[in-house]
């Protein structure tokens, strides 16, 4: 047999057949890892809408607790405080039902601010840094740049329970003399830029503290949001938040700033 | 002609890619890849002094054993440590074992090192084969590599699979080719020389690659 041709066969045939291994190999590969990325995405998805709904019906029971409170408590305790006025109760009991239902108020408050509902996003913040302000006596430096007030409905509450959030974790562990923050809502981006001049964020991490950040994280991973936080030791504490929305025809477009 | 020539004489060169990687990228190797850097330099070593014997026209065929007898441990372990599977250690010892006391006993036949060692060229061939399809066997079930290209073990399974498929039918023929004319056969040495050029530029970019896993 003629040793060429032997040679040439036989090698052909190897050298086909591994190249035909290698590349089903690299084919196979591909496709099982998308599939693996569909599966992955699917899985994602669908945490994201588990969280979506957890938020959303926490939410509705944190509206209706509040309701309740003001509506029947509140109505209760203003009747008693009536009541207590109209047969000239003392004034301890009246001074009791008076701090009682300021608490009370302060708690269907925090429950859930009616002013986003009735006077919208800037002016609940607004409502919420200056009680801040009182409270830790934090300077708080704001502004707002909003171009498309409509189409922020959806994502009102959640801006506004990340700025509580931050805030509180400025006020209980950064020690922090400043903070400040800008909310741009424009074409379909709603953007969050928070800082304050705190201890940073690994000295709040070593502290063991709880930090809030995993509700931010959930909260912004359920507005289909991305987080960036830039922190380290005693040189403050920066979180930028960008949120999409449907944007649709910008009007009344107004920037404002505010200090506080 | 003269291009043949050429190509012939620049080709045992191709080993210093290879060589130059593990030289850069060491640091960064897997104990795998450590074992086919192994390979590498018996490779250099084989082909240095095998070079230099032809370069004194004495016979460099007894290196071919030595080669053989040693490549089939470094690569296959380099194999077993790549895919991760410990099973069967006694079994898979056992063969290299086996395979390397074989290796020597034949080597030891009077006259068996002036001709090829086709039979344990064959089998230490199939065998290097064997592990390398076993290795995309495992890609295909187990790897987690995003992107395969990025992967060191996929240049060198696909250039140790590559070189001992081409080589297979040369290496069992090489002693009816070797008593033929010079001249008649060169194409089968160049062929072979183009394989190793292919298979050392191959592992020379898997073991690059080892930086970015």
């Amino acid at each position: 047999m003629n040793i060429y041709l032997v040679f040439i066969a036989g090698t052909e045939a190897m050298l086909l057949s591994a190249v035909a291994i290698i590349l089903f190999a690299v084919a196979y590969q591909r496709k099982q890892m998308k599939q693996q990325k569909e599966k992955q995405s699917i899985e994602l998805e669908h945490q994201r809408a588990l969280n979506e709904n957890y938020i959303r019906t926490t939410e509705d029971e944190r509206r209706r607790i509040a309701s309740d409170l003001h509506d029947e408590i509140g109505h209760s305790l203003l009747s008693i405080r009536l009541q207590l006025a109209r047969f000239s109760g003392s004034e301890n009991s009246r001074q009791l039902v008076d701090e009682t239902i300021g608490k009370l108020r302060r708690i269907a408050y925090d429950l859930y601010p009616p002013d986003l509902a009735l006077f919208g996003l800037q002016a609940a913040l607004d409502e919420l840094l200056r009680q801040a302000q009182q409270s830790s006596g934090l300077g708080i430096e704001a502004s707002y740049t909003i171009t498309d007030r409509e189409n922020l409905t959806g994502h009102e509450l959640t801006v506004y329970r990340i700025i509580q959030e931050l805030l509180n974790n400025t006020i209980r562990h950064a020690e922090a003399s400043l903070v400040s923050f800008q909310l741009t809502a424009a074409a379909g981006q709603l953007t969050v830029s928070y800082s304050d001049n705190g201890r940073g964020f690994e000295a709040r991490v070593k502290k063991g503290k709880g930090l809030g950040l995993l509700s931010i994280e959930n909260r912004i991973k359920a507005a289909r949001g991305q987080l960036q936080v830039v922190s380290s030791a005693q040189k403050g504490f920066h979180a930028q938040i960008c949120i999409p929305y449907t944007a649709q025809q910008e009007k009344n477009g107004h920037t404002e700033n505010r200090p506080h | 002609m003269t291009l043949v020539k050429l190509l012939l004489a620049v080709s045992p060169f191709f080993i210093l890619v290879p060589l130059t990687s593990i030289l850069l990228r060491y640091r960064y190797f897997t104990p795998a890849l450590k074992w086919f850097a192994g390979y590498i330099l018996l490779c250099a070593f084989t082909g240095f002094v095998s070079y230099a014997l032809w370069c004194l026209k004495k016979n460099n065929l007894w290196l071919l054993p030595v080669q053989t007898t040693a490549e089939l441990p470094l690569i296959l372990i380099g194999f077993r440590l790549g895919i991760g599977n410990y099973k069967h250690a006694f079994h898979f010892y056992g063969l290299l074992a086996g395979f390397m006391s074989f290796s020597i006993l034949y080597s030891l036949v009077p006259d068996s090192i002036c001709h090829f060692n086709s039979l344990v060229q064959n089998i230490s061939s199939v065998l290097i084969i064997s592990g390398a399809v076993r290795f995309f066997f495992h890609v295909q079930r187990e790897m987690k590599t995003e992107n395969i290209f990025r992967s060191p073990m996929f240049w060198i399974a696909s250039a140790t699979l590559l070189y001992y498929a081409g080589t297979l039918f040369l290496f069992s023929l090489g002693n009816i080719i070797i008593r033929k004319p010079l001249q008649a056969t060169i194409s089968f040495w160049l062929f072979n020389a183009f394989l190793a050029a292919l298979q050392y530029t191959l592992i020379a970019i898997g073991f690059w690659r080892s930086k970015t896993t």
